[in-house]
């Protein structure tokens, strides 16, 4: 992470909105493998969310947005001082999304046990991972120096 | 009001990002909030109508899970002789919801036929909004059968007209005669599944007595069996029966007890009911704490603006105000949602024609709806509450001159 834009912090915040989403994304798929034929108020209430799987997904997927727009939005100075001092654009880009790629993935290997332990399929949360990968590369138009 | 109005569009509106960002996960939080609500009211009006079976002396047929049941082999003859015997022993409470049938309505929706003997009837206790209660001494065949008809057919059916019908059960030319008009949203509660209802507004019931038991044919000998309730019995007596319906019918039916049933339930719901909130309540710790990460990260990005402002003279309590209001607006926005989303699925079902679900309600949500709505304006007030706090203990906690510098 040498040059990078990420602190510490930043990577914390970004690696833990990563874990919230596949987690809730596997522990819903999860809790449709479940047997509740005993339990129907469970059910019905479990149903409730389930139903609308897809949206409370993206609906969280979207407190990434939020992140790198507050992330990119703070590092504006950062950039401004960088390319004064020799770095280019290009290469402070390159870096972004290498990092913000290197997080996702971290996080998504790491959301891997989770796959393990509860015995779901590894591919249940591909399709996020394609998500924030399609934000990472929009958020890029939002490096810009000050 | 016009410096809310500069904050919110000079602002907050300015970094629109944020602002959806916390519409998004608050309508999560109102969401997750209402769907709790409202198992918790479906379960306790399901809990309260089972109450009134809990009485002394009651026992509550209930098939046995490993009791294999062949439906086809059944004969008329063995279940009337069922039948007789329990007419001749017993004080019974006899239902059968749901036959449907093809009956002209306003509404083209499918009426169902109800079937309810008279100590079913004094149980329930229906409550009408017009005409009066059934009555059950009539004679079968000769005479007009007096029914209470729906809400929802009471404009097709007023109270004193006829309809001339084959009825399902019995597959005979009957003639009712509407006699009252339930009151609108009458309902039935799941026995094993209280948190689900089916709704009347579309049924017709029908009163049964001993003659019309004897005419009927299987489908309601065998459905009323499955659920029938003894009344002013004894545990020997209900034992009698178990041991007369396995041997005309081979079927094997546990009579359960009032307090047997009521331990059992009781249990059911309140760990149903202790899981539920469990979820809900871990669920909206970890929606608020993204809440409040998200104003938190709202704060680093505004802080310039918003200690300029406290700079040329804006208090923090009149900041504070300027954060409740802002949050009273996302929490409306978010109730609206929720209301029409409701609304919409409530009207649903009268476009589906499922006429099990068709409700009337004010502005399209029932009586449970309104007051999972309050309960979730009450939480919202505690998020709210808690953001806010925070969010002006943030601001306080970094200095003017440091805010402008950014």
């Amino acid at each position: 992470m040498k040059y990078s834009l990420f602190r510490f912090i930043d990577v914390f915040e970004a690696f833990a909105i990563y874990l919230i989403c596949f987690a809730s994304n596997l522990i819903i798929i999860y809790v449709q493998t479940l047997n509740l034929e005993g339990s129907s108020i469970i059910k019905s209430f479990l149903k409730s969310i389930i139903d609308y799987q897809l949206i409370i997904n993206i609906f969280l997927t979207f407190i990434i947005i939020v992140f790198h727009y507050q992330f990119l939005n703070r590092r504006k100075t950062e950039i401004s001082c960088r390319i004064l001092v020799g770095d280019t654009m290009v290469n402070i880009i390159i870096r972004y999304i290498m990092n913000s790629l290197s997080i996702l993935v971290f996080s998504f290997l790491l959301s891997l046990s989770l796959n393990f332990y509860l015995e779901l399929n590894v591919t249940s949360n591909l399709y996020l991972v394609l998500i924030f990968i399609i934000y990472i590369l929009i958020s890029v138009g939002q490096v810009q120096r000050k | 009001m016009r410096i809310l109005q500069f904050f919110i569009t000079r602002i907050f509106l300015k970094r629109w990002i944020l602002v959806l960002g916390m519409i998004l996960l608050l309508f999560l939080a109102n969401y997750l909030s209402f769907t709790t609500a409202r198992s918790i009211i479906s379960t306790y009006q399901g809990y309260q109508e089972m109450e009134t079976l809990n009485q002394e002396g009651t026992f509550i047929a209930n098939l046995d899970p490993d009791s294999e049941a062949d439906f086809g082999k059944f004969k008329i003859d063995d279940t009337q002789k069922v039948y007789e015997y329990l007419n001749n022993n017993y004080t019974y409470a006899l239902r059968a919801d749901g036959f449907v049938t093809p009956l002209d309505n306003k509404h083209n929706m499918e009426v169902s036929f109800n079937y309810i003997n008279e100590e079913a009837y004094k149980l329930n206790q229906f409550k009408l909004s017009q005409g009066n209660q059934l009555t059950f001494n009539y004679n079968f065949n000769k005479e007009k059968i007096p029914v209470l008809v729906g809400a929802g057919l009471a404009t097709t059916y007023p109270v004193g007209s006829n309809i001339e019908i084959t009825d399902p059960v019995t597959q005979q030319l009957v003639n009712l005669k509407v006699q009252g008009v339930l009151k609108k949203n009458t309902r039935r509660s799941n026995f094993y599944a209280p948190n689900s209802k089916n709704y009347f507004n579309f049924s017709i019931f029908i009163p049964v007595n001993e003659k019309f038991i004897q005419s009927a044919g299987l489908d309601l000998h065998v459905n009323s069996l499955m659920d029938i309730a003894l009344l002013d019995s004894t545990k020997e007596k209900s034992m009698n029966l178990k041991e007369h319906i396995q041997e005309n019918l081979g079927l094997e039916f546990n009579f359960f007890s009032q307090q047997e049933n009521f331990n059992y339930f009781e249990d059911y719901y309140v760990n149903s009911l202790k899981i539920i909130c469990t979820i809900t309540f871990i669920l909206l710790i970890i929606i608020v704490c993204l809440a409040t990460w998200n104003t938190l990260v709202s704060i680093r990005l505004m802080i310039k603006d918003f200690t300029i402002n406290l700079l040329v003279g804006l208090s923090y309590s009149k900041l504070r105000a300027i954060f409740y209001s802002y949050f009273g607006i996302l929490f409306s926005i978010n109730l609206a949602i929720l209301f029409v989303i409701t609304a919409f699925d409530r009207y649903g079902f009268w476009l589906r024609k499922d006429s099990t679900f068709a409700t009337y309600g004010i502005f399209g949500l029932i009586s449970k709806d309104w007051i999972a709505l309050l309960i979730v304006l009450f939480i919202d007030f505690i998020i709210g509450f808690t953001i806010v706090e925070l969010t002006i203990k943030k601001i306080k906690s970094i200095p003017i001159s440091v805010g402008v510098l950014k």
